[in-house]
């Protein structure tokens, strides 16, 4: 028993972490989620007996039974047109597209149905929904398996967008997305699911708000701005920079919607140059809503124009040729350096 | 109520017992399936539905309603499916053209009214009311009916979902995905597909090449039944049916109702520009309406006095509920913000802010 | 009895005009309340339309066969004087009804109703009025009694908005108000010098207005507060600043916007407020000419009113007002000197500032036209 103190102390517990995959990471968030609602079930194609084709649910039908962990027939629109009707029935459905790319086949009832129940409802029925999907590129993985699409869900407002790009955020993001009321598109960096590993709290009950980006950089001279995997080519990038004299901070958005507005100014305004990075396609990405965001919130603090580094204006192209699209290390160094040597 | 029901459910597709008929001319072959009460329940239902179709063109012409889009000639395959439910227990999730079946659910006259008037502030549904908003989206209700019908079965609960659609629905991609995922999920789900065949102005052999829409059932593993959506027995008998294998746990069933739509689209269509006018008189002949009028009064359960009785009382009650919805508030501008998100974020209230600055 | 002007609908999306078909109903004759009344046809659709009061048919405006634009009269109503007055519009107000059918249940919107349907009856004891022939019924439907010669002009939806928006004003927003005096002579001799310029260069007038626009611009950028909206529990400063310029027109006054004015010369102010009020005399005002603006400017000078209190504009904290530019014999240094001065009045919501405020505001206002010369550059 701890003695009572003056001051209450937030956390007295010490945290209990253990390192892990983004995957386990994700793994570990489904199964405490699980654990706790037992209306929580995850669905998809292959994500039960298989285990999902990248295996984040192995071992999960066999834990929480057929009943609660299922395959479905291949029919992403029948997919998600089903969790808004388990949702009315009761249900908390986690269910899986494969890869973002094949959001478009649920397109309709992802944005115009499953956002807006709610409200064209008038909150009678909201729709507690948690979407999955793997995407991104530098995997050469076949068309439409490695498209970065989750910008075009900005534009369909009722549902929050969560892009987390270390374990720890992956699995309390996720935990959090679970528990909303509302309808999350929670995407997860596909070439990373292994290779990123990190510290993640197990204990205690404690979810990440949405709407907070993190700095997991300091520096001076610029802001580096990006989300899931490209936060780990800006660290890159970062690094590089470091060695020619180039303080880069970098800012981990987490959550494209909300977005944390500020926080985002916060980190440009004490830099005073941005650069945005991102995998989908340059022209109407979300780059250009956080340049806006900035010339209109700190367009004072601004030594330099909010530069953009991100996938060409092409149809993603086959795997060999990925990297002339992808914003890689040295486009990103060029940007700062453009914004720094203005 | 279903569970009253001491006769068999109708057959499917096999023909075994031959099912309750009411014909164009107010006679019947076989018992009714139906006792007086229901019977005299179906008829209010339709005579309100046909009712609120009159006064809401008129109101739309003045522009007190928006688009309108009328039941009338489908009124005994939206009433005779909707009585084979348990509004308490069953869910309801309607396309966009059920106007009797909604408010049989459960959907108050002023909630319906006042959704078509703009009163948003009073035209949600009510809780506790087991009803889906209609999709304007065709189609886009089906995968949602599967999902709601197969929520129920993974809680273990006994209840049915009766989805419905039109034929041009039939043809999206969604008809297709929902129908084979409620199937193989065995979920209890019953579709009814109202075959009033036209889709706005295409008509049915444009839609398909199929003769019959019950036969895709076969393809999703599923029964399907094709009755004559005009005879309230006969679509009762089979929804009836088909409520009760989903309770049993056989999963899901198809009925087409075959019927016709003798009002317009909408009220910005203008059905001369597409069809013969002898082809809505033949289908006029085939009143479903008319033809429950003539059985009740030749069995003796109402006279023309209490029909015309009923009519009345019909009338009144929508004059008052559309006089009152008509009085009472529009929304305010930042109704846009509500429920959109349970809580709403910052950028949100800026702009909510905004608006209520500047709006 | 009142007239009603049953007009031509919009029978579907974009149609602009529809041809009478068949009148259903002859001049003389009584109708009900969604009775059939006319067809119409359009080329979408062919319909019916129902009565949309109940009276008599007084006058056919436009006989079978005539096409007219949506909106347009095609015949005259005479309704009977009921309890509301009420005439049902698409905005959807109560619907009038005869006097033997009962009353409505209470108007909850009053949005659309003429103020005197929330007057007292003449059934409430501290105010036995006298009933005039016309009013019919026990209940009354106004405090004053109707006499002879009496014309009821319908509202207009333009007045009936600006009903609206005073009264809600007035309602909600606690006023005060102020007044400084302004020496012209510098924004005189500026105008003197460039008026012919701007005339022939832009076609635009260069009057006082867009001198009085351009100090009050440069003030809301130093004294902020004024350019907000009072939100409940807290004040949203709002950064742009956005200018509405009332027009007062035959038909009720309008008020377009000019959008970021604190950026514009006042020579661009000036091609700005020509163009609008041409604009508006023209009625090719849009939507969006109309919407945004974070404080209202109101010359009231212009048929000579010195001095004027105006009313804040719902949605914002402040409206300023400026009178006639009189000369007037006014004391400089100790002498008696004729000078054209300009009373220039601010009206404010008080519970966002107060005098203090106000009146520093109203101050840079003032020194801001006061700096003003012939050689001050207006591009």
């Amino acid at each position: 028993m701890m003695a009572a103190t003056a001051h209450p102390v937030p956390n007295p517990a010490p945290r209990v972490e253990r390192e892990m995959s983004i995957l386990e990471a994700i793994r570990a968030a489904l199964i405490a989620e699980m654990e706790r609602d037992e209306r929580v079930i995850l669905y998809g194609m292959d994500v039960g007996t298989l285990g999902g084709v990248f295996r984040v649910t192995r071992g999960l039908q066999e834990r929480f039974g057929i009943d609660r962990v299922f395959d479905t027939p291949l029919a992403e629109g029948a997919i998600v047109g089903a969790s808004i009707g388990l949702s009315i029935g009761g249900m908390i459905p986690v269910p899986e597209i494969q890869f973002l790319g094949f959001t478009f086949q649920a397109f309709h009832q992802i944005g115009p149905q499953l956002a807006r129940y709610r409200a064209r409802s008038r909150g009678r029925f909201h729709m507690p929904v948690t979407i999955r999907a793997p995407y991104g590129g530098g995997v050469r993985t076949p068309e439409f398996h490695p498209d970065s699409v989750e910008s075009l869900f900005t534009q369909t407002p009722g549902i929050k967008i969560v892009c987390p790009a270390f374990p720890d955020d992956a699995r309390h993001l996720l935990s959090r997305a679970i528990r909303d009321p509302d309808p999350v598109l929670f995407v997860e960096p596909q070439r990373l699911y292994r290779t990123i590993r990190g510290p993640v709290s197990i204990d205690g009950d404690d979810v990440l708000p949405f709407g907070r980006a993190r700095l997991v950089r300091q520096g001076t001279d610029a802001t580096l701005i990006a989300w899931s995997a490209a936060v780990h080519v800006c660290l890159a990038a970062a690094s590089e920079l470091q060695g020619m004299g180039i303080s880069a901070a970098v800012l981990d958005l987490r959550t494209l919607v909300p977005l944390d507005v500020e926080g985002l100014v916060k980190a440009v305004v004490s830099t005073g140059r941005a650069v945005v990075v991102h995998e989908s396609p340059l022209t109407g990405g979300f780059g250009a809503e956080i340049a806006a965001t900035l010339q209109e919130e700190a367009f004072m603090s601004l030594d330099a124009p909010v530069l953009r580094v991100g996938g060409r204006d092409v149809p993603y192209p086959p795997g060999t040729l990925e990297d002339h699209f992808l914003p890689t290390v040295p486009r990103i160094v060029a940007a700062v350096r453009r914004t720094v040597e203005r | 109520m279903v569970q009253e029901r001491a006769e068999a459910p109708a057959s499917l597709n096999d023909g075994q017992s031959a099912p309750p008929r009411l014909n164009p001319d107010g006679s019947a072959d076989g018992t009714s399936p139906m006792s007086p009460g229901q019977l005299h329940e179906a008829l209010r239902l339709m005579l309100q539905s046909h009712a609120i179709d009159e006064l809401a063109i008129k109101l739309q012409r003045l522009k007190r309603i928006g688009l309108y889009a009328p039941v009338t000639g489908q009124e005994a395959a939206v009433v005779g499916s909707s009585m084979a439910l348990d509004p308490q227990r069953d869910w309801m999730v309607p396309a966009s053209r059920e106007q009797p079946a909604m408010l049989r659910h459960g959907l108050p006259l002023e909630n319906f009214f006042a959704a078509y008037m703009g009163r948003l502030d009073f035209a949600a549904i009510p809780p506790g009311i087991k009803l889906l908003p209609r999709q304007q989206a065709i189609g886009a209700q089906l995968p949602q009916a599967a999902g709601l019908a197969w929520a129920v079965k993974l809680r273990h609960e006994r209840a049915v979902t009766m989805v419905y659609c039109g034929d041009g629905a039939s043809s999206e991609g969604d008809f297709h995905e929902s129908l084979n995922l409620a199937g193989v999920m065995r979920a209890p789900l019953v579709i009814v597909v109202i075959n009033n065949r036209y889709a706005i102005s295409v008509p049915f052999h444009k839609q398909t090449a199929a003769a019959s829409l019950a036969d895709r059932a076969v393809g999703y593993g599923m029964p399907g039944i094709s009755v004559d959506g005009d005879d309230l027995f006969a679509v009762y008998s089979a929804s009836a049916g088909a409520v009760a294998r989903a309770l049993e746990g056989q999963g899901p069933t198809l009925i087409e109702c075959r019927t016709y739509r003798v009002g317009f689209h909408n009220t910005s269509d203008n059905p001369n520009d597409y069809r013969d006018s002898a082809e809505v008189q033949a289908a006029r002949d085939h009143d479903p309406i008319g033809r429950l009028e003539r059985y009740v009064v030749a069995q003796g359960l109402m006279t023309l006095g209490d029909l015309a009785d009923l009519k009345e009382e019909i009338r009144a009650e929508l004059d008052t509920v559309q006089r009152h919805v008509a009085s009472l508030p529009r929304p305010e501008p930042d109704f846009i913000f509500q429920h959109v998100y349970e809580q709403l974020p910052t950028r949100l209230e800026h702009q909510r802010a905004d608006l209520r600055g500047t709006g | 009895m009142s007239r009603y002007f049953v007009t031509m609908p919009q029978l579907g999306e974009s149609v602009t005009e529809g041809t009478i078909s068949r009148w259903l109903v002859g001049a003389g004759d009584s109708v009900a309340e969604l009775d059939a009344l006319v067809e119409i046809n359009t080329d979408k659709v062919d319909a019916e339309v129902p009565a949309p009061v109940t009276g008599v048919l007084k006058e056919i405006l436009a006989p079978e066969g005539a096409v007219v634009p949506v909106g347009g009269n095609i015949a005259v109503m005479e309704i009977a004087d009921v309890e509301h007055a009420v005439v049902p519009t698409d905005a959807g107000s109560t619907a009038p009804h005869s006097d033997q059918s009962p009353p409505l249940p209470g108007p909850k919107g009053m949005a659309t109703l003429p103020l005197e349907a929330e007057a007292p009856r003449s059934g409430s004891a501290n105010e036995p009025l006298e009933r005039g022939p016309l009013s019919g019924g026990a209940a009354s439907t106004g405090p004053s009694p109707a006499l002879e010669g009496d014309e009821d002009v319908q509202l207009t939806p333009v007045r009936r908005r600006i009903a609206e928006n005073v009264a809600l004003s007035k309602a909600t927003i606690p006023h005060a108000w102020q007044m400084q005096e302004v020496d012209m002579t510098g924004v005189a001799q500026s105008i003197a010098a460039h008026r012919g310029a701007v005339r022939r260069q832009h076609d635009a007038s260069l009057t006082y207005l867009p001198y009085v626009v351009a100090a009050v611009a440069a003030s809301l950028r130093s004294h902020p507060t004024v350019n907000s909206t009072f939100a409940d529990d807290h004040i949203v400063v709002h950064r742009v600043i956005n200018l509405g310029i009332a027009v007062g027109l035959p038909d009720g006054v309008i008020v377009p916007v000019i959008r970021g004015a604190d950026r514009m010369s006042i020579a661009e102010l000036a091609i700005a407020t020509t163009g609008l009020a041409k604009r508006a005399r023209e009625k090719q005002l849009t939507t969006s000419d109309l919407a945004g603006a974070t404080l209202t400017v109101n010359n009231s000078g212009t048929l000579g009113t010195l001095l004027s209190y105006s009313v804040i504009t719902p949605g914002q904290s402040a409206i300023v007002t400026m009178g006639s530019v009189i000369e007037r014999p006014v004391a400089v240094d100790g002498q008696a000197v004729v000078r054209p001065m300009m009373y220039l009045s601010l009206s404010l919501d008080h519970r966002v500032m107060d005098g203090l405020e106000a009146s520093a505001f109203l101050g840079a206002c003032r020194q801001s036209l006061e700096a003003v010369t012939a050689s001050t550059p207006i591009s």
